[in-house]
């Protein structure tokens, strides 16, 4: 019956001197550790838009919207769906397109305000109209295949006006004529205008 | 003959995996029967996990349960890594083995903790939860979360614990081990929960063998099992480490089969961290093969049992999860018959499964279907119990 209560009063002196174990909480943030998993952030400078980190996610928390007529593409990521296990980080192609952040007090009376977005300008398939890939992420492919770009037209073209290594062909009203190939194409596209080449 | 009464419990707790609804029949305070129904808030992830592939999935088994959320996806990577004899790197293995510890330390230090607020000894519920801080900050050191750590991958575990938070770890854990020492003393030493929880809610050991209890409710009634020993995995043939096993079988040995086994996570965690060998931590597997494979875990709660059926696809073909409470839940009905309404709180409570039943806990007249008391009137019936016995003790 002693040693409890001895042990007891050692704990509430030891309280007492020390003060409350709880935090004056907004008042005194707490500590955050490197590699707390906060809230992820899209750089729209890194993104391209691939779509990586929507294929990943577990709990489907990207969406994307492709939008042909703007040529736009909008990545937004939920954070009310979002259960921060850093799956889109590591999936990013570029590993700077999408970040966690250190940031923890995400609760919010607005859910529209509970997103961030990343908006890609769109390449669009010159004959058909289909989505072919953002732009940002053809340019990146291209810089990452080095020569082996020039074997590809989608991505020469994407590269073109900073390459400037094509001169504009004269237009023609066939739709498989042979200048077709330097048009931004989808691969359907491309691969029947390859079979039906005309020249 | 008196007129019968029944209490209904449940049938939704959230802090369980499977939701359950108890009924006690009582004839006065006393109970004379019970009933247990499992089924409720199908929430369908055994399906849903053969919709998302193995890396996806881990996360999904991860929130079945948020208290031992690392026991379902350790139990699930071993049964994908079973499926074609995966062999995962050493270091892998370690951080696996500290993770699965930590786990147990912080979910037995939260059952002592409500323990103790069901007795009526809040300074149990305010040490134990308050020792339990530490642990998850270690968490958030190592996995960047309290909980839902996300470090579990088929092949090995996703973060490596970082040579230079290494001597800042072993400080805690050391303290952490302080705590508890001090935390079992203070429980088992304690003559108020000595009389509250000795000889109450008592699950003999032939009981427990013909209903199949697992973890520390069938350690606690004398069956010697721990799938850390009988059948190691991870790191767990590599730490020298006691298991745990008492004669009684009533509330007060799975308390201490509770406590003392924190003192024991804190002895494998602190040999992992001194002999975790050098290197990758991924195995990095591309495929998973065609078969089936079985993975177990003892969790905190008992073991887990995990089995995956892969067709050689990215997607699991069919996936099945026990979970201990699954095996714990139908002891109540040896438990809780011939004790008190007061004592049946603490006797449900003793197994684990959850403490918000409680909270939707009301006796019901059977005849008018009159609530005569809430579950709040519960605990306090269970508190008041308490404060007479200290009373007793004093005088």
């Amino acid at each position: 019956m002693k040693l409890p209560k001895i042990r007891e009063l050692i704990e509430a002196i030891k309280a007492l001197i020390l003060g409350p174990y709880t935090s004056k909480f907004p008042l005194e943030q707490p500590v955050i550790p490197d590699g707390f998993r906060g809230k992820p952030q899209f750089y729209e400078d890194d993104c391209v838009g691939c779509l990586a980190c929507v294929e990943v996610c577990p709990a489907r928390a990207i969406e994307y919207v492709d939008d042909k007529k703007k040529k736009l593409r909008t990545l937004t990521h939920h954070q009310d769906i979002c259960i921060y296990c850093q799956q889109c980080e590591k999936a990013c192609i570029t590993e700077k397109g999408i970040l966690l952040t250190k940031e923890y007090d995400l609760a919010t009376f607005d859910r529209s305000k509970s997103i961030t977005q990343s908006k890609k300008e769109l390449v669009i398939c010159e004959h058909c109209g289909e989505v072919v890939a953002p732009l940002d992420h053809l340019k990146f492919l291209a810089k990452k295949v080095g020569h082996l770009l020039y074997a590809n037209p989608t991505l020469l073209l994407a590269r073109h006006d900073e390459l400037k290594l094509l001169e504009s062909d004269q237009p023609s009203d066939s739709p498989h004529w042979r200048s077709e190939h330097l048009k931004m194409l989808c691969p359907n596209c491309r691969r029947e205008i390859i079979l039906k080449e005309q020249w | 003959m008196a007129k019968e009464n029944f209490i209904p419990i449940g049938p939704f707790h959230p802090l369980l995996e499977e939701p359950e609804y108890f009924k006690f029949y009582v004839e006065g305070e006393k109970v004379i029967d019970a009933d247990v129904r499992i089924g409720y808030n199908h929430r369908g992830i055994e399906k849903l996990a053969e919709s998302k592939t193995y890396e996806q999935d881990v996360f999904l088994v991860e929130r079945i349960c948020g208290i031992c959320s690392t026991s379902h996806p350790f139990a699930f990577v071993q049964a994908v890594e079973d499926i074609s004899g995966i062999e995962i790197p050493e270091r892998a293995k370690y951080i696996r083995t500290i993770i699965g510890e930590l786990e147990r330390i912080h979910s037995h230090l939260l059952w002592v903790g409500l323990a103790g607020h069901f007795i009526g000894y809040n300074t149990v519920f305010m040490w134990a939860w308050k020792y339990r801080e530490p642990v998850l900050d270690i968490f958030e050191v190592i996995s960047g979360n309290r909980n839902h750590y996300g470090m579990f991958k088929v092949g090995g575990v996703r973060r490596d614990i970082l040579e230079k938070d290494i001597p800042g770890l072993l400080k805690t854990v050391n303290e952490v081990e302080k705590f508890c020492s001090m935390l079992t003393k203070a429980v088992m030493d304690d003559p108020v929960i000595q009389a509250r929880t000795k000889g109450i809610g008592i699950l003999k050991k032939k009981d427990a063998i013909d209903l199949c209890v697992v973890g520390p409710v069938a350690r606690a009634s004398g069956v010697d099992i721990d799938i850390r020993k009988d059948h190691p995995y991870a790191a767990y043939d590599k730490v020298s480490f006691e298991k745990i096993v008492m004669k009684d079988g009533d509330v007060f040995s799975k308390a201490a089969v509770r406590l003392l086994e924190t003192i024991e996570s804190v002895k494998i965690i602190r040999q992992c961290l001194k002999n975790m060998p050098e290197g990758v931590i991924d195995a990095d597997i591309r495929e998973v093969g065609i078969g089936e494979g079985i993975g177990q875990h003892e969790a905190p709660r008992g073991e887990v049992i995990h089995y995956v059926r892969s067709n050689g696809s990215n997607y699991p073909e069919r996936h099945k999860i026990r979970a201990p409470s699954f095996m714990n839940v139908p002891s109540f009905k040896k438990t809780v018959i011939g004790q008190t309404i007061s004592d049946a709180a603490l006797i449900t409570a003793a197994v684990d499964p959850c403490y918000c039943c409680t909270e939707r806990m009301a006796v019901v007249d059977r005849d008018t279907n009159k609530v005569l008391m809430t579950g709040d009137d519960l605990v306090r019936m269970c508190q008041e119990k308490t404060e007479k016995i200290k009373g007793a003790i004093k005088g």
